[in-house]
């Protein structure tokens, strides 16, 4: 492999990281882009600011676990120090255990679409991009574990139990994090590269390999239980885990040096040294590795991971339902209507379709809302805390109301062409999900009354207005942003301030009603027509606004 | 006086200040072919879209059978099939439920089944029929998004590029449907950049050049 391959290879990787970066970096206002002088200030200010916020964050936490550990070590001795590294060896061991599971699974090697046509089909070196990509992969995720490593180091120098260290100075504070940093860095690289080398070997394709691989995920599996009791029982001192007790030392030897400061060089040296050898042993298998395979097997997480980071939930779903929907299925027998009938039926088989527990989970949500609302506010008479709970069941009665109308939205070709109304179409699309909503606060009014939490009549009666309201608001709000283009890409806009404004609205009319009723003692009668006739009128202008937007979407 | 299927009276279209589409008017008779042609960005996929209501117009309007389209939606879009470029699914629903949810959708329940078996066997979709659409090829969910078109009633079809990633047994089957329908009367306009599709249907072929197109 020629230098300029090399140059080639580096320029893809740091381009990714560096696009990564810019990603957090864009979410404190810092475009990457951005040449200007002022912008440069601004980095400045920013690395200054959370470089001392991090550091804040760490003494803080330090502190925090210094606290938990005192009472322990006043009571137990300083032995019981030990007990964090041989925790911290635990963690690491399982998590080492883990990876190497989903190792033998799916390449550790992730690479994106874009990834398979610009590295994958090259006659580039298999060695220097797998060790590229390992140490890109590790660099995200030692940041934190060196942040968690410097925590411990901070809150062993204020319990005054490493290297004897008695002043809370800026170069002890630096030997307490280094130190332990200098062990801790060279094994989690060495685990990682053990990780890869697994990942790395599936990925020769040897057909005999599928039964390797799944002895390993066994083996995985056992070593990781045993391993977690053995060393439970060890920490809580049973006798029946005395004779593992070597065994443990001889695993937490270096993290329990990093940390209290014991034969600090020779588990230096052993920890490079291991690492030396695992990254070798990599090198040397990884000379052969089918990157094609790699990113059959990862552009798929690729693409969920970068839609995460864009916070492009509905991608994300759309992506997990293809994986769970399969290539197909066997035509409904669900009976069917013609004309905007046909509506209902398809959502009806789509909603079938893409059933999860996490679908059911969104109801719940709403209804243990529903519950704090009425604890909080009938019960508690709390109207500081009702606000945030109205605001969270108002957010989610519009998502999940608006999802079936929404993912409609996203197939605009065929929505377009139907020779159905725009009423036709926003009524088949809302009513079951406003309807089941009605029924489930009932259900709460109900529950609520059994208990002996009574509520007024005229909140029982606003609930369909309301409810309808807040859905009709935001299907108000995703039809005003709505755009052809953006829709014929599959892509539909989420409901935003102004549904919320209008939401609230809705909420605010029997609230004001039911106020009034109160301070003016008027019959009760009248707050229930009032209610009734506010709330008719509030939905019958929205659908009508909502309506006379979906025919502008343009 | 006969109606024509589709009349366009001035109709345009305007991304922010650039002028995709110029003013433009032009009827089409029962049984009229018009292929469009046109280099990449000359407005042919915007006038489709005006024509079959996915965009709204700038200005103008667009007659189906006499049935405004932006005022009586329904009665237009009952006369109307239109087919984007790359067509998009419902991913819970598979081919064959694809094909009875417009079929129902238009009032066309009436000897469906028939209907789409010979539709799907003709494209060579057959075996695909129970397959959801994210598992078909580009060129095979074209094929679905043409049945989908074909299968509900029109007296004017709009089509673009139909035959981009077809077969050429596709591109044959589509061009005998599209001279059958173009013979029971239908109007019909096709954008493509596939030149020997205007002499296999012998249509009327017109050259688009920066969002301007004279019919004659």
């Amino acid at each position: 492999m020629n230098s300029a391959d090399r140059q080639s290879i580096l320029t893809i990787r740091s381009k990714q990281f560096i696009s990564s970066f810019g990603y957090w970096l864009t979410l404190v206002g810092y475009d990457i882009r951005d040449r200007s002088v002022l912008t440069y200030i601004y980095l400045l200010y920013i690395i200054v600011f959370f470089s001392a916020w991090i550091l804040v964050v760490m003494f803080f936490l330090s502190d925090l676990l210094a606290n938990t550990i005192a009472p322990f070590l006043a009571y137990q001795g300083i032995a019981f120090a030990g007990l964090v590294p041989n925790i911290g060896t635990l963690l690491l061991v399982l998590w080492c255990l883990y990876l190497i599971y989903k190792a033998a699974i799916r390449s550790p090697l992730i690479f994106s679409k874009d990834d398979a046509y610009l590295i994958c089909q090259t006659p580039a070196d298999r060695r220097f991009i797998t060790l590229t990509w390992l140490f890109g992969e590790w660099l995200s995720k030692i940041v934190f574990i060196s942040g968690a490593t410097s925590v411990i180091g901070f809150a062993f120098l204020e319990l005054d139990v490493n290297y004897g260290i008695r002043m809370l100075t800026l170069g002890n504070l630096a030997i307490a994090s280094l130190k332990p940093l200098g062990i801790i860095i060279p094994i989690h690289l060495g685990l990682f590269a053990v990780v890869w080398i697994i990942g790395v070997y599936r990925l020769k394709g040897d057909t005999k390999l599928s039964v390797i691989m799944r002895s390993i995920r066994v083996l995985v599996s056992i070593m990781g239980g045993s391993f977690f009791i053995i060393s439970i029982g060890s920490i809580l001192n049973y006798s029946f885990f005395a004779p593992f007790q070597p065994f443990l030392e001889l695993l937490s030897f270096p993290l329990v040096s990093a940390f209290l400061g014991d034969a600090w060089w020779l588990s230096l040296a052993v920890s490079i040294g291991l690492m030396i050898i695992c990254l070798a042993v990599l090198w040397k298998i990884s000379d052969k590795v089918n990157l094609s395979r790699a990113a059959q097997e990862t552009h798929h997480f690729q693409a969920q991971q970068v839609a995460f980071r864009l916070g492009d939930f509905d991608r994300i779903n759309e992506m997990n339902d293809r994986k769970r929907l399969g290539a197909s299925h066997l035509p409904s027998k669900l009976p069917s209507l013609s004309g905007a009938w046909i509506l209902t039926w398809k959502n009806i088989v789509q909603s079938l379709r893409s059933f999860t527990i996490s679908r059911i989970w969104s109801w719940l949500v709403i209804f243990l809302l529903m519950i704090s609302m009425i604890i909080v506010g009938v019960l508690l008479k709390n109207g500081y805390f009702l606000f945030p709970l109205i605001f969270s069941w108002t957010v989610n009665i519009s998502k999940k109301t608006t999802s079936r109308f929404r993912k409609d939205l996203g197939n605009w070709w065929q929505l377009n062409s139907l020779p159905l109304s725009s009423r036709l179409i926003i009524l088949h699309d809302l009513v079951p999900s406003v309807s089941l909503t009605i029924l489930l606060t009932w259900l709460t009014f109900w529950i609520s009354s059994s208990l002996g939490l009574s509520i007024n009549p005229i909140i029982v009666l606003s609930v369909p207005f309301v409810i309808a309201g807040i859905s009709l608001s935001a299907i108000f709000d995703i039809l005003r942003q709505s755009n052809s283009n953006i829709l014929q890409e599959g892509r539909s806009p989420d409901f935003g301030l102004v549904g919320l404004i209008l939401s609230f609205i809705c909420i605010g009319i029997p609230t004001l009603i039911y106020f009034l009723i109160n301070k003016f003692s008027i019959l009760p009668v009248v707050g229930m027509l009032a209610t009734i006739l506010l709330g008719g009128f509030l939905v019958i202008s929205l659908q009508h606004l909502s309506e006379r937007q979906f025919r502008r979407i343009g | 006086m006969i109606t024509p299927p589709l009349q366009v009276e001035n109709i345009s279209y305007q991304y922010g200040s650039y002028k995709a589409l110029q003013e433009t008017s032009f009827m089409l008779n029962n049984g009229e072919i018009v292929i469009i042609t046109g280099s990449n960005g000359v407005g042919k996929t915007t006038l489709l879209k005006c024509l079959s209501g996915l965009l709204l117009p700038s200005s103008g309007t667009v007659l189906i059978d006499g049935f405004n389209l932006y005022q009586r939606e329904c009665s237009a879009k009952r006369r109307l099939s239109y087919l984007p470029d790359y067509p998009h699914f419902y991913q819970e629903l598979t081919t064959w439920e694809h094909i009875r949810f417009i079929s129902y959708a238009h009032s066309v329940e009436h000897d469906f089944e028939q209907r789409a078996e010979t539709l799907l066997s003709e494209f060579d979709l057959t075996d695909s029929k129970d397959m959801y659409p994210h598992a078909l090829s580009r060129g095979m969910r074209l094929k679905l998004g043409i049945i989908l078109c074909l299968i509900r009633p029109f007296s004017v079809l709009l089509m673009d590029e139909p035959t981009s990633t077809l077969d050429p047994s596709g591109t044959a089957v589509l061009c005998e449907k599209l001279s059958n329908f173009s013979a029971e009367g239908t109007a019909i306009i096709i954008t493509t950049h596939d030149l020997s599709l205007a002499s296999t249907l012998g249509g009327q072929t017109i050259q688009m050049q920066r969002g301007h197109f004279e019919l004659c």
